[in-house]
């Protein structure tokens, strides 16, 4: 793809996908002073670079470093657009809770996923780690998220995410959200056995199932 | 008479003294989050500790006086009271064991995955007593198809059963822990008496001494068993991409564990070490890579100077299999250990960073430990050794197939040679059909495999167990 417009003048997504946040806030700033429309900005420069991330840290030519930079890139562009976004009613690319289940402290993978899912337009609300089931509940309640995400990093913790499925079978929820498992030690088979909609093996994956489970049909 | 022995130092002195100061100055001026508020209060009753909110911070008095209450060597017994070895920090020689709390086993004829079962809890600890440069017994896998709720007290049920080799206990949850302490004590007397259980914790790298972990450590204490304290970094994601920041942030974690554990009760015996892992920054995975290694000599070494002792990495995690990926990460972790002062190496055996445990992976380390072993003990440099009158008598041109020493050394010699393989010229390895070393390999597990047997007491420790398990475990 050319990360240039056709004018040839610089793009913000060559700045989003260098992970130059500077230069991206600052492009970003000058295309809504000049006109643009910043639903248009989004659709046509930012989210299109994060795709180009996306792919190139799927066939290793990126490292996750370089990710995360530009999805710091890609959310200093998003806050000069957001206020545009909200007057003219613009979403998100959806809308996503997370957090580690009860009774696990690790954080790490969550923070990773957090970034690129942010970066790739994703509104992302993280409840954090040693998350009880019965939070879960209440904010998926409150935030009536698109797609619901927890992490495990031990085997120990993992029967807390079927508890959480079920607590959300219970309280009619269940086909409200989707509903996407991963971690170190979680695999398809347990995704599959608990009723989660999908296993996400890292990072990238999440991003590209949260694409997949949220595009609807033309 | 003289011997040689061949070393490994990787830090000076001087960087010691260095590495000590930067770890003092990051306890007492970052401190470490400490979650659990029982945890934080033996912390802040303990004079030369401060608190902001949830976070301590460990002045130097503290860490000096904990260095000198606690003990710098533990025995270790097997299940029978008899002494199994000693970790003495002020004279390190490594320990190996095989482990860890893998999720899948790797078929040995086939190289197929499936989830760990009892049965192959079962299998891996008698492996582990069957090997005779396999010293103890490390939690080998988390056991799949017992609900998650009692599977890690069955799995210690079936290492206590089919080993009397000392065992390090690995069990992530509080519950169960209680459980399985309370299990093994039923079964088998006091087990502070002469201490075969070694249970094993982690810190949340960076700086985090969780709940579980400080509660686990109190039970364990004030049962009096010994306990390894051991970080699990990953530099450049849980830990700072360099070594040196690596090895600091580690320690600081190591001696804030340390602290605790002497506070808790005067004396207590702990073994310290860490597992420094890299970040792999394209496939997000751990990895052990030469900076894990030295990293784990130069953990070792401080341990050393702290006179504590240490347990270390095992060169698991990075094969798919018993590959060359996994040769080349175990002949690097068993030779340094080795030749440096590393105290336990208890995890050999997993693959796929530590998921699959795979059994004839642990049997080609079990040649490398042995291997490794005979090049640490060196050779005897003398006057007999040497044996001048014999090269003289023997001369220019001469054979020493029929030497005198040859005569009385041969067989001993001959044991350096690797029991797996035959030695083959190139003529007989074609003549016989161009074997493959892992074909042979496999042959050879196989037979080791088939030869397993449990201990006298087994039937007797596994109907006792899971009676006293069907009443305390509805």
């Amino acid at each position: 793809m050319t990360l240039d417009r056709p004018d040839g003048s610089e793009g913000a997504g060559r700045f989003i996908i260098e992970g130059d946040q500077q230069k991206a806030r600052q492009i970003t700033s000058e295309a809504l002073s000049s006109g643009v429309a910043a639903k248009d900005f989004l659709d046509r420069e930012l989210i299109p670079a994060m795709d180009v991330v996306g792919a190139r840290f799927k066939d290793g030519d990126m490292f996750l470093p370089e990710v995360l930079l530009a999805a710091r890139a890609m959310k200093a562009a998003m806050s000069v657009l957001q206020p545009e976004l909200s007057r003219v009613s613009a979403q998100a690319r959806g809308k996503v809770v997370i957090g580690t289940v009860e009774g696990d402290v690790h954080d790490i993978g969550k923070s990773i996923v957090i970034s690129m899912l942010e970066g790739a337009g994703f509104e992302v609300i993280d409840l954090g780690t040693n998350v009880t089931a019965e939070t879960f509940i209440c904010q998926i309640t409150e935030h009536q998220p698109h797609v619901l995400c927890m992490s495990a990093l031990l085997t120990t913790t993992m029967p807390a995410m079927k508890e959480v499925i079920r607590r959300l079978k219970e309280n009619q929820l269940r086909e409200k959200v989707k509903v996407i498992i991963g971690g170190a030690p979680v695999t398809e088979s347990f995704a599959s056995e608990i009723d989660s909609d999908a296993y996400a093996e890292d990072a990238g994956a999440t991003v590209t199932i949260c694409k997949r489970l949220l595009s609807r049909p033309e | 008479m003289s011997s040689v022995c061949p070393k490994i130092s990787v830090l000076t002195e001087e960087q010691i003294e260095q590495v000590h100061a930067y770890t003092l100055n990051l306890l007492a001026n970052t401190g470490i989050r400490v979650e659990s508020k029982q945890a934080r209060d033996i912390f802040c009753q303990a004079s030369g500790c401060s608190s902001d909110g949830d976070k301590v911070f460990i002045h130097a008095e503290m860490v000096k006086q904990a260095l000198i209450s606690a003990p710098s060597s533990i025995e270790i017994f097997d299940r029978c009271g008899e002494l199994a070895f000693r970790l003495d920090s002020n004279n390190p020689k490594t320990h190996f064991g095989i482990g860890v709390t893998n999720l899948w086993y790797q078929h040995p004829d086939t190289d197929e995955i499936s989830p760990f079962s009892r049965k192959h809890m079962e299998i891996s600890v008698r492996l582990g007593q069957a090997l005779n440069n396999c010293d103890l017994v490390s939690t080998p896998g988390v056991i799949q198809d017992i609900a998650c709720d009692r599977a890690e007290v069955y799995g210690t049920l079936e290492m206590m059963a089919n080993t009397i080799k000392p065992l390090v206990l690995l069990v992530s949850n509080r519950h169960q822990f209680k459980d399985c302490l309370d299990l093994l004590e039923r079964l088998h007397g006091d087990l502070a008496a002469r201490p075969f259980i070694i249970p094993y914790f982690n810190p949340v790298t960076p700086l985090v001494l969780n709940s579980e972990t400080s509660e686990k450590m109190l039970l364990t204490i004030n049962q009096g068993l010994p306990f390894i304290y051991s970080s699990y970094g990953m530099s450049g994601a849980t830990a700072p991409i360099t070594a040196a920041g690596t090895l600091v942030m580690l320690n600081a974690e190591l001696l804030a564990g340390l602290v605790f554990a002497q506070l808790i009760k005067e004396g207590t015996p702990v073994i310290l070490g860490n597992l420094p892992a890299v970040f792999e920054m394209k496939s997000m995975i751990s990895a052990y890579t030469p900076q894990t290694m030295l990293l784990n000599l130069a953990c070792a070494e401080m341990m050393a100077h702290y006179h504590i002792p240490h347990s270390g990495t095992s060169g698991s995690g990075s094969g798919w299999g018993p590959d060359l990926l996994a040769a080349g990460t175990l002949w690097m972790n068993h030779l340094t250990s080795c030749l440096g002062k590393v105290g336990l190496a208890p995890f050999v055996g997993g693959n796929f960073d530590s998921l699959v445990f795979s059994p004839t992976t642990v049997i080609y380390s079990n040649e490398i430990i042995r291997q490794a072993r005979l090049f640490s003990q060196g050779f005897m440099l003398d006057d007999t050794c040497v044996g001048l009158d014999e090269i003289q008598c023997i001369g220019a041109g001469g054979s020493f197939l029929m030497s005198e020493q040859t005569l009385s050394l041969y067989r001993e010699i001959h044991k350096q040679h690797s029991q797996i393989w035959p030695g083959l010229c190139l003529e007989k390895w074609q003549a016989e059909s161009s074997p493959q070393a892992i074909d042979l390999l496999r042959h050879h597990a196989h037979k080791v495999l088939s030869d397993l047997r449990a201990p006298d007491d087994h039937d007797e420790l596994i109907e006792k167990g899971e009676a006293i398990l069907k009443v305390t475990i509805s």
